[in-house]
C-alpha cells in the first residue's frame, strides 16, 4: 500500500514539473515519445509518453511487469534505439539530433549502462571490464581508480578474476563499477536485481543508490521488482507513464 | 585498457585459431623469402660481369659445363685438350693472352685447380677502369690478403673464401683428393704461401697450385707425370683467354670467327662465359617461376585462411561486440579493432616467415655448398626483405577486411540477450 | 576452430609440404642439352629453324641448290671476297669441307660486267684443315672494292658431288 502511495506521489511528483524548470536542472526530458514495433503483419506500440522529465541528481525507479516496454525506453534514454516519433533530450543533448556514432560518442561519455545479465566480457578480469567502460569513454585508462571502484563495491581481493569465477552478485557489482568508470552524468538500470536473491538484491540497490550518490550520478532504475522499487526515493509506474499501455496486449498486469 | 591492449586479448582468446593463421601466414612468407633470396644470389654467383675472362678454351662437350667448371669450379670438365693445341690458338693475332689450367682436385669440399702462375700475377680479373688496367689479384694485407703467390711445386694459394670457410693459415699444409668429394689423396703436404684478398668473384672460391704440380702429384702415373716436362705430350683442362680489345674496350670482332673455327676441330671448343650464362637462366627460368608461382599461392592460402579464422572469430563475438559498443565503442572503433587484429595476425606471420624464410636458406646453403661450391648467404637481404613490410600490411587489410565490415554493421541490441 | 579453417590450414600446409619436396628433388636439369656448338646470344636462335639461318661471319646465306644441302656464307670487305661453305638447314655453324683447291666465279655486280674471280683455298688450321679439305675460300680483285650489290656462279665439289653455287648478294638466295 505504502508503495502505492509511494508511487502515485512519485509520479504526480514528475509528471507536476513543467518542462524545462528553472529551479532544478533536468537529465531526461521526454516529448510525445512512440516507440513501435512491427511484428509479422501488425504494428505493437511499446513506448507511448507523452510528457516526462527526472531531475538532475534524483534517483528513480520505474517499474512494471516484464514485457511493458521498460527496456525499450531506457534504450531509447541510452541513444541505443531511435524512437518513431518525440524528442527525447539526455543530459542536455536531444539525442535525435545525433547520428548512431555520436550517440555511441555520447553515450561513451555520459551515461552508464548495467544490464540485468550485467553482459561483462567473459575473457577480461574484473579490473579489465572496468578499465573498458573507461576506454571507450576517451577517458585515459587509469588503473588505480578503477581498483578504487572495485573496492568501493567491495571487490577490491577479486580483481584479477574472470566473470566465471565469481558469484552472480559480485558480476553485478563488477557491471556498477564498469558503468561509474566513465564518471557518467547518468547511470541506467536495467533490471539490475533481475537475477539475484531478495538478499542480495537488497545489498546491490543500496549500493548503487550510495554509489551514484558519492559520484553525483541520477539514476534510472527499471525493474518489475516492488521491492528494489521502495528503496528509491522516487519510483513511477511504467504504465502511468506510458499511455499505449491501456490499449497494448495485457503482459500481466500493472504492479 | 588501450585499444592495442583489447586486439591482444583477443587475439589470446582466440589463440588457437590466431596460431593457425600466424602458421599459414608464416609458411607463405617463408617460402617467398627463401626462393626469392636463393634466386637472387644464384643470379649474382652466376652472372658476375668482373670475372675477367673473354673466353674459355676447353674440351669438347658442353659449353655450359666448361664455363661452370672452369669458371665457377661447379661439376667436372668433360675432357682435356692439348698443350700444342692451346699454343696454336695462343698464336692466333687476336689473343692477347692465354692462362692454362688443370681441374679434377678438391680439398674440404672446394676445388683444387693447378693453373699458371700468372694467374696469380699478371691477369686481371676486373674490367679495366679509367686507367685502361684491371684490378689484379692481391696479397697485400691492406686488401685484405696474407702472404704471395706460389713459386715451387709445392706451393699453394687459398682464395678468400675458401680460407674463410676452412680456417686456413699461412703455413698450414694439405693434401689434394683426386675427384670433387671422395678419391685418393694426394700425399704431397702442400704449404700454403698466400691468401687472396678477397674479389667477390668465383675466383675467391678455389685453392690453386702450380700447373706443373698437377702433373706430378704423388699418386699420378707417369705417363702423367711426363706431362710436366713433355709439352708435346702434355694436356690441361683449359685455358683462360683474354682477348684483343678496340675501341670502347669492346672484345676484338674477330673473336666469333675465332671461335668458329675453333669449334670446327675435333680437339677443342671455345666457349664465350658471357653467351652461355643467359641461357643458363632461361632454361632453368620455369623452375624459378614455379617455386615463385607456389610461393605465392602459399601466401594467398595462408591470407585466405586468415580471413576464415576471423570471420569464425566475429561469429563468436558478436555479443562482445554488442556490449562494447553498448558501452560506448562506436561503429568505427569496432571496425578499427578487428582491422587491427588483422594486421598483427598479419605482422607476427610475417616476422616468424622471415625468420623461417632465412633458416631455410641457411639449410639449402649448406646443401647448395656441399653439391656445388658456391656459397650463398643466410643473411643476404632480398627484394623480399624489403618489400615484406609493406606487403605484410597490404595482406592484413585485404584480410581483415570483410570481417572489419562485419563488426561494423553489427546490431547492438540484436546481438545482446533481449531483457525485458 | 570451424570446419573451413582447418581445411584450409590443410591445403596450405600440403601446398608447403609440395613446395619443399619439389625443392629437394634430384637434379633441377635443363629442360634441354645445351647444344655442342655455342651460338652467339641473339634473338636469331630463338627462332624456328625454317624461319631464319643464322650467318655466323654476318655474311650472306647462299643455298647450294637448296637449303637442306648446304650453304655459302658471302661477305665482302674491301676488296677481297670471303666464302665459308657451311651446313644446310639451321647448321649453318657447322663448316662444310670441300675437296676444290681453287674455286672460279662469274661475278656480275650490280650495273656492271661480268667479271671472273678466282677463290683461293684458305685452310683452318685450327681445325686442321687442308688444300684439299677445307671450308674457307678468298678471292681478292680490285674492281670488287666498292661493290655493294652483285650476283655469281660457280661450281663447288660440295658433299662429293659437283653442284652449281648462286650468289645473291647481299640478300643471300634461297630458292625455298
Amino acid at each position: 500500500m505504502m508503495n502505492d502511495e509511494r508511487a502515485r506521489i512519485g509520479s504526480r511528483l514528475t509528471r507536476s514539473l513543467p518542462m524545462g524548470n528553472v529551479g532544478l536542472p533536468v537529465i531526461i526530458e521526454v516529448k510525445d515519445l512512440v516507440v513501435e514495433y512491427d511484428i509479422g503483419n501488425s504494428r505493437f506500440t511499446a513506448v507511448d509518453i507523452p510528457a516526462w522529465s527526472v531531475d538532475k541528481g534524483a534517483q528513480v525507479a520505474i517499474f512494471g511487469p516484464s514485457g511493458c516496454g521498460k527496456s525499450t525506453l531506457l534504450h531509447v534514454l541510452a541513444g541505443l534505439l531511435t524512437p518513431n516519433r518525440g524528442k527525447v533530450n539526455v543530459c542536455g543533448q536531444d539525442l535525435g539530433q545525433l547520428s548512431e556514432s555520436n550517440r555511441d560518442h555520447f553515450r561513451a561519455r555520459h551515461i552508464g549502462y548495467i544490464f540485468q545479465d550485467f553482459n561483462l566480457l567473459q575473457g577480461y578480469t574484473a579490473v579489465e571490464n572496468v578499465l573498458l567502460g573507461m576506454t571507450f569513454s576517451r577517458q585515459r585508462p587509469d588503473r588505480r581508480h578503477a581498483q578504487e571502484l572495485l573496492t568501493r563495491v567491495g571487490l577490491s581481493h577479486r580483481d584479477k578474476h574472470r566473470p566465471s569465477e565469481m558469484s552472480i552478485g559480485e558480476r553485478q557489482r563488477v557491471a556498477i563499477a564498469r558503468a561509474l568508470a566513465g564518471k557518467p552524468e547518468l547511470i541506467l538500470a536495467d533490471e539490475p536485481t533481475g537475477s539475484l536473491d531478495p538478499f542480495h538484491a537488497r545489498e546491490v540497490v543500496k549500493l548503487l543508490g550510495a554509489a551514484c550518490r558519492e559520484h553525483g550520478c541520477s539514476l534510472v532504475v527499471v525493474s518489475h521488482d516492488q521491492g528494489v522499487v521502495g528503496a528509491f526515493d522516487s519510483s513511477v509506474a511504467f504504465m502511468e507513464l506510458n499511455r499505449a499501455f491501456a490499449t497494448a496486449p495485457s503482459a500481466g498486469g500493472a504492479a | 585498457m588501450t585499444l592495442w591492449r583489447i586486439v591482444l586479448k583477443s587475439l589470446r582468446q582466440h589463440s588457437l585459431s590466431t596460431g593457425f593463421a600466424v602458421v599459414n601466414i608464416a609458411l607463405g612468407v617463408s617460402l617467398l623469402i627463401a626462393v626469392i633470396s636463393l634466386r637472387e644470389q644464384a643470379h649474382e654467383n652466376l652472372t658476375q660481369v668482373n670475372v675477367g675472362v673473354d673466353a674459355i678454351l676447353g674440351p669438347k662437350g658442353s659449353p655450359l659445363t666448361v664455363v661452370l667448371n672452369g669458371l665457377y669450379h661447379m661439376d667436372e670438365m668433360p675432357g682435356k685438350i692439348k698443350w700444342t693445341y692451346y699454343q696454336k690458338v695462343l698464336a692466333d693475332p687476336i689473343v692477347q693472352e692465354g692462362i692454362p689450367f688443370c681441374t679434377g682436385h678438391s680439398y674440404g669440399g672446394f676445388r683444387v685447380d693447378a693453373i699458371d702462375r700468372r694467374f696469380l700475377t699478371d691477369f686481371e680479373y676486373g674490367v679495366p677502369g679509367m686507367s685502361g688496367v684491371g684490378k689484379k689479384f692481391s696479397f697485400r694485407p691492406e686488401d685484405g690478403g696474407q702472404g704471395r703467390p706460389f713459386d715451387t711445386g709445392e706451393e699453394a694459394v687459398a682464395g678468400w673464401a675458401v680460407a674463410k670457410e676452412l680456417g686456413i693459415h699461412l703455413g698450414q699444409t694439405f693434401n689434394p683428393v683426386c675427384g670433387v668429394s671422395a678419391g685418393p689423396v694426394h700425399k704431397n703436404n702442400i704449404q700454403f704461401v698466400g691468401i687472396m684478398a678477397p674479389t667477390g668473384t668465383p675466383h675467391d672460391r678455389a685453392i690453386y697450385i702450380p700447373l706443373t704440380t698437377f702433373y706430378t702429384l704423388d699418386g699420378h702415373p707417369g705417363s702423367t707425370a711426363r706431362m710436366a716436362v713433355d709439352e708435346q705430350y702434355r694436356e690441361i683442362s683449359g685455358a683462360f683467354l683474354k682477348i684483343k680489345r678496340i675501341r670502347g674496350n669492346a672484345l676484338h670482332p674477330g673473336i666469333q670467327d675465332l671461335k668458329y673455327n675453333i669449334n670446327q676441330s675435333t680437339e677443342a671448343q671455345l666457349v664465350v662465359p658471357d653467351e652461355v650464362l643467359p641461357k643458363l637462366f632461361e632454361i632453368i627460368g620455369w623452375v624459378d617461376g614455379a617455386f615463385l608461382a607456389i610461393a605465392v599461392l602459399v601466401t594467398v592460402l595462408g591470407t585466405m585462411c586468415l580471413l576464415v579464422a576471423l570471420v569464425s572469430a566475429l561469429r563468436e563475438r558478436r555479443r562482445d561486440i554488442a556490449l562494447m559498443r553498448s558501452i560506448g565503442a562506436t561503429k568505427q572503433t569496432v571496425f578499427g579493432l578487428v582491422l587491427c587484429e588483422s594486421l598483427v595476425i598479419s605482422l607476427f606471420g610475417g616476422l616468424l616467415g622471415l625468420v623461417m624464410g632465412h633458416a631455410i636458406v641457411w639449410v639449402g646453403s649448406q646443401y647448395i655448398k656441399a653439391g656445388t661450391g658456391l656459397l650463398f648467404s643466410w643473411l643476404h637481404v632480398s627484394l623480399a626483405d624489403v618489400a615484406l613490410l609493406p606487403a605484410l600490411v597490404v595482406v592484413g587489410i585485404l584480410a581483415g577486411l570483410f570481417p572489419a565490415v562485419q563488426a561494423y554493421r553489427i546490431g547492438v541490441l540484436k546481438n545482446l540477450r533481449p531483457v525485458s | 576452430m570451424n570446419k573451413k579453417s582447418t581445411g584450409l590450414t590443410i591445403v596450405t600446409v600440403a601446398f608447403f609440404v609440395a613446395a619443399v619436396a619439389l625443392s629437394s628433388m634430384p637434379g633441377c636439369e635443363p629442360a634441354t642439352k645445351p647444344r655442342e656448338t655455342t651460338q652467339p646470344a641473339d634473338k636469331s636462335a630463338d627462332k624456328p629453324a625454317e624461319a631464319k639461318h643464322e650467318a655466323h661471319h654476318a655474311g650472306c646465306l647462299n643455298a647450294i641448290e637448296t637449303c637442306a644441302v648446304g650453304h655459302a656464307e658471302v661477305k665482302l670487305e674491301g676488296d677481297v671476297m670471303k666464302v665459308w661453305f657451311v651446313g644446310g638447314e639451321n647448321q649453318t655453324d657447322k663448316a662444310i669441307r670441300v675437296s676444290d683447291k681453287q674455286i672460279v666465279l662469274a661475278v656480275t655486280p650490280a650495273g656492271g660486267q661480268e667479271k671472273s674471280l678466282t677463290l683461293d683455298a684458305k685452310p683452318n688450321e685450327l681445325a686442321e684443315e687442308k688444300v684439299g679439305d677445307c671450308s674457307y675460300f678468298e678471292g681478292k680483285a680490285n674492281w670488287l672494292a666498292g661493290v655493294k650489290k652483285f650476283t655469281a656462279t660457280g661450281k663447288v665439289n660440295h658433299t662429293g658431288k659437283e653442284r652449281p653455287i648462286k650468289i645473291e648478294y647481299p640478300e643471300g638466295y634461297d630458292p625455298d
